[in-house]
C-alpha cells in the first residue's frame, strides 16, 4: 500500500510553490526591462564613441588629413572620391548661382520693391487692399442664402413677378429685409442691388490685381530665400563635406573588425584609445544582449510552464470532491523537485544581475587591446573582480564569442592589466587630448 | 419641415383666422382638379403645402398651378366664384415662425382683395 498525504496539505504546498514561481517571474520581467534599458544606453554610447573615433581619424578636411585617415582606417574611398575637388566644384557652382541671383532685379532692388511699408510693391499692395475693403464690406454684408435668387428674379424691380399666394413671395421679402437691416441706416434691396453689383465687379478687378501683385512679391521673396540659403550653404560647405565624410567613415568602421587595423591605429595612441573605447562598448552591448538571452529569456520559459502546470494541479485538487481525498506521496516528491528547479532559476537571475553589473559598469577601455588573441570578456570580468567589493567571479561561457575563444585558446589565461598600467595611463591622457584637439580643429576649420 | 407639420401649422393659422378648414378637400372646378391640403369651401380660401414626401410634385403640375394662378389673378370676391389657395413649397420654408408669419400675411392680403373670412 502506497503512502499518501491529505489533499489539503498538498494544495497548501502547491500554493506556496506557486507564489515563489510567481515572484520569480516578476523578478525576471523587471530584469528583462532593465536589460532592454541598458542595451539602449550602451547603443547610444557606442554611437557617440564611433563619432568621436571618426572625428579623431579625420579631424579636418585637407589632403594631409585625408591621407592620414586612409592610412589609419584603410578606407580608400575617402581619397578616391576626391572630396576636395568635389567641394571646389560645388562651391563654384553655388557661387555662380549666387552671382546670377544678385544680378536679378528682383534681388538687386529687393528693398526698393519689397521693403516693409515703403517698398513699391508692398505699398501698392497695401493701397489696393485699402481700396478693396469697403467694397468687400458691401459684398460680405449682402451674403444671404437667398441673395442669388433675389438677384436672378429681379426682386424689388418691375421684373419681379412672384404673387402673394406663394410662400416664396414672403421668403423673398424676409431675405431682402434681413440684408437691408445689416446696413446703417437700413437700405432697400432695390437700391442695394446696384451697389452690390458694382462692388462685386470692382472687388473682382482688385482681386485680379492683388493676386498678380502677391505672386510678384512671392517670386521676389523666393529669389531672396534662394540667395540667402546658398550663401549660408557656401559658408558651411567645408563643414558639410567634413561631416558627410566622417559619416561615411563611421559607417565603414561600424561594419568592420577593428582588430584588422589595430596595428595602424596603435601608431597613434589617442586614436587607439578611442578605438578601444568604441570596440569595448560594442563588446559590452554584445555581451549584455547574450546575457539577457541566455540567463533571462531561457529561464522565463520553464517558469511559465511550471506556473501553468501548478495552476492545473490546483484546479484539480481544489474541487470539492477532491478536497477530502488523499494524494500519493510521489506528488509531493515532484513538488520538491520543482522547488529545486526554482532555486536554480533564482541562481540564474542572480548570475544575470552580477553579469549585467560587470558588463554595464565596465569603463576600463584603456586596458583593452586590438589584437586577435585578446578577449574583451576577460578584461570585463577581471575589471569587475578588481573594482567591485564582491569576491565573486563572473563567467561568460554562454556567450558564443567567449566559448569560441576558449575553444581556440585552451591554454589561455588572462593575467590581468597590471603589466599594461603604464601604457594605459599614456593612452588615457592621449585619448582625452585627442577629443579636445578634434573639437578645436572642428571649430576653427578653414581650408579656403 | 415635413408634410404633416406644415399642414398642422397652416390649419391652426387658417382656423384662428375664422375659416372652417376641411382637410384634403377635393376641389373640382375644371381645369382645376386636385385634393387641397386644407380648404374652406364656403370662404373659398385654402392652402396647399407642396412636399416631395407627399408626392405633390406629380399632382400639382405646372399646368394646374398656371390655371390656379390665372383664377387668383382675377381677384374676384368669393361670392362671385373667386378662389384663393396659399401655395407653399417646402423648400421655401425656413422654420415654423416664418410659415406662420407668411400665412398671416397671406390671409390679410386676401381680406384686402375682397376674400371673405368666417
Amino acid at each position: 500500500m502506497s503512502r499518501t498525504i491529505p489533499a489539503k496539505t498538498y494544495v497548501q504546498a502547491i500554493e506556496r510553490l506557486r507564489r515563489q514561481y510567481s515572484q520569480g517571474r516578476d523578478q525576471l520581467s523587471e530584469l528583462s526591462a532593465q536589460n532592454s534599458q541598458q542595451l539602449q544606453d550602451l547603443s547610444g554610447r557606442t554611437e557617440v564613441a564611433l563619432t568621436e573615433l571618426a572625428t579623431a581619424i579625420l579631424p579636418e578636411l585637407s589632403p594631409a588629413a585625408l591621407a592620414r585617415a586612409v592610412h589609419l582606417s584603410g578606407y580608400a574611398s575617402l581619397l578616391h572620391s576626391d572630396p576636395l575637388a568635389a567641394l571646389d566644384k560645388t562651391r563654384q557652382t553655388m557661387t555662380q548661382r549666387i552671382l546670377e541671383l544678385e544680378a536679378d532685379r528682383r534681388y538687386r532692388d529687393r528693398m526698393l520693391l519689397r521693403a516693409p511699408r515703403v517698398g513699391m510693391l508692398t505699398h501698392e499692395l497695401a493701397e489696393l487692399e485699402e481700396f478693396r475693403a469697403p467694397l468687400q464690406d458691401i459684398v460680405s454684408k449682402c451674403q444671404h442664402v437667398r441673395l442669388h435668387r433675389l438677384l436672378q428674379i429681379g426682386y424689388d424691380t418691375p421684373a419681379y413677378s412672384v404673387a402673394f399666394w406663394r410662400m416664396s413671395y414672403y421668403a423673398d421679402w424676409r431675405a431682402a429685409e434681413q440684408i437691408g437691416e445689416r446696413f446703417e441706416p437700413k437700405r432697400p434691396f432695390g437700391e442695394l442691388r446696384k451697389d452690390l453689383l458694382a462692388a462685386e465687379e470692382a472687388v473682382a478687378v482688385y482681386d485680379r490685381k492683388l493676386s498678380k501683385l502677391r505672386e510678384e512679391i512671392r517670386q521676389g521673396e523666393a529669389v531672396e530665400d534662394e540667395h540667402d540659403d546658398l550663401v549660408r550653404q557656401v559658408a558651411e560647405l567645408p563643414q558639410t563635406f567634413l561631416k558627410r565624410l566622417r559619416e561615411q567613415l563611421a559607417g565603414y568602421l561600424r561594419d568592420m573588425d577593428l582588430v584588422a587595423i589595430g596595428d595602424r591605429l596603435a601608431t597613434e595612441p589617442q586614436v587607439d584609445g578611442l578605438a578601444k573605447r568604441y570596440l569595448g562598448l560594442r563588446k559590452q552591448t554584445e555581451y549584455l544582449r547574450e546575457s539577457g538571452k541566455h540567463l533571462l529569456q531561457n529561464t522565463a520559459a520553464p517558469i511559465d510552464q511550471t506556473l501553468a502546470s501548478l495552476d492545473r494541479e490546483l484546479r484539480k485538487y481544489q474541487k470539492p470532491k477532491a478536497a477530502s481525498s488523499a494524494v500519493a506521496i510521489d506528488r509531493m516528491t515532484r513538488l520538491q523537485q520543482l522547488e529545486q528547479r526554482y532555486a536554480k532559476c533564482q541562481q540564474q537571475a542572480a548570475r544575470y544581475q552580477q553579469t549585467s553589473r560587470a558588463v554595464f559598469m565596465f569603463e576600463d577601455y584603456v586596458f583593452g587591446r586590438l589584437d586577435d588573441d585578446f578577449l574583451w570578456w576577460d578584461l570585463i570580468a577581471y575589471a569587475f573582480t578588481q573594482r567591485s567589493e564582491s569576491p565573486d567571479k563572473v563567467y561568460g561561457y554562454f556567450i558564443p564569442e567567449v566559448a569560441e575563444f576558449q575553444q581556440n585558446h585552451p591554454d589561455h589565461h588572462y593575467r590581468g592589466w597590471e603589466r599594461d598600467e603604464a601604457l594605459a595611463d599614456v593612452e588615457a591622457q592621449a585619448a582625452a587630448a585627442s577629443l579636445q584637439l578634434g573639437q578645436d580643429r572642428t571649430s576653427d576649420l578653414d581650408i579656403s | 419641415m415635413d408634410e404633416a407639420t406644415g399642414c398642422r401649422i397652416l390649419k391652426e393659422q387658417f382656423t384662428q383666422a375664422g375659416l372652417a378648414i376641411q382637410e384634403n378637400y377635393p376641389l373640382n372646378e375644371d381645369p382645376i382638379c386636385f385634393n387641397v391640403d386644407g380648404f374652406d369651401p364656403a370662404a373659398r380660401i385654402g392652402y396647399e403645402y407642396i412636399t416631395t414626401e407627399a408626392g405633390d410634385r406629380s399632382e400639382i403640375t405646372p399646368q394646374l398651378v398656371a390655371a390656379l394662378e390665372a383664377r387668383m389673378h382675377k381677384g374676384q370676391p368669393a361670392a362671385q366664384g373667386g378662389l384663393y389657395v396659399f401655395l407653399i413649397d417646402e423648400h421655401h420654408v425656413k422654420d415654423e415662425a416664418e410659415l406662420r408669419s407668411a400665412a398671416a400675411q397671406f390671409l390679410a392680403r386676401v381680406q384686402r382683395q375682397g376674400g371673405s373670412r368666417g
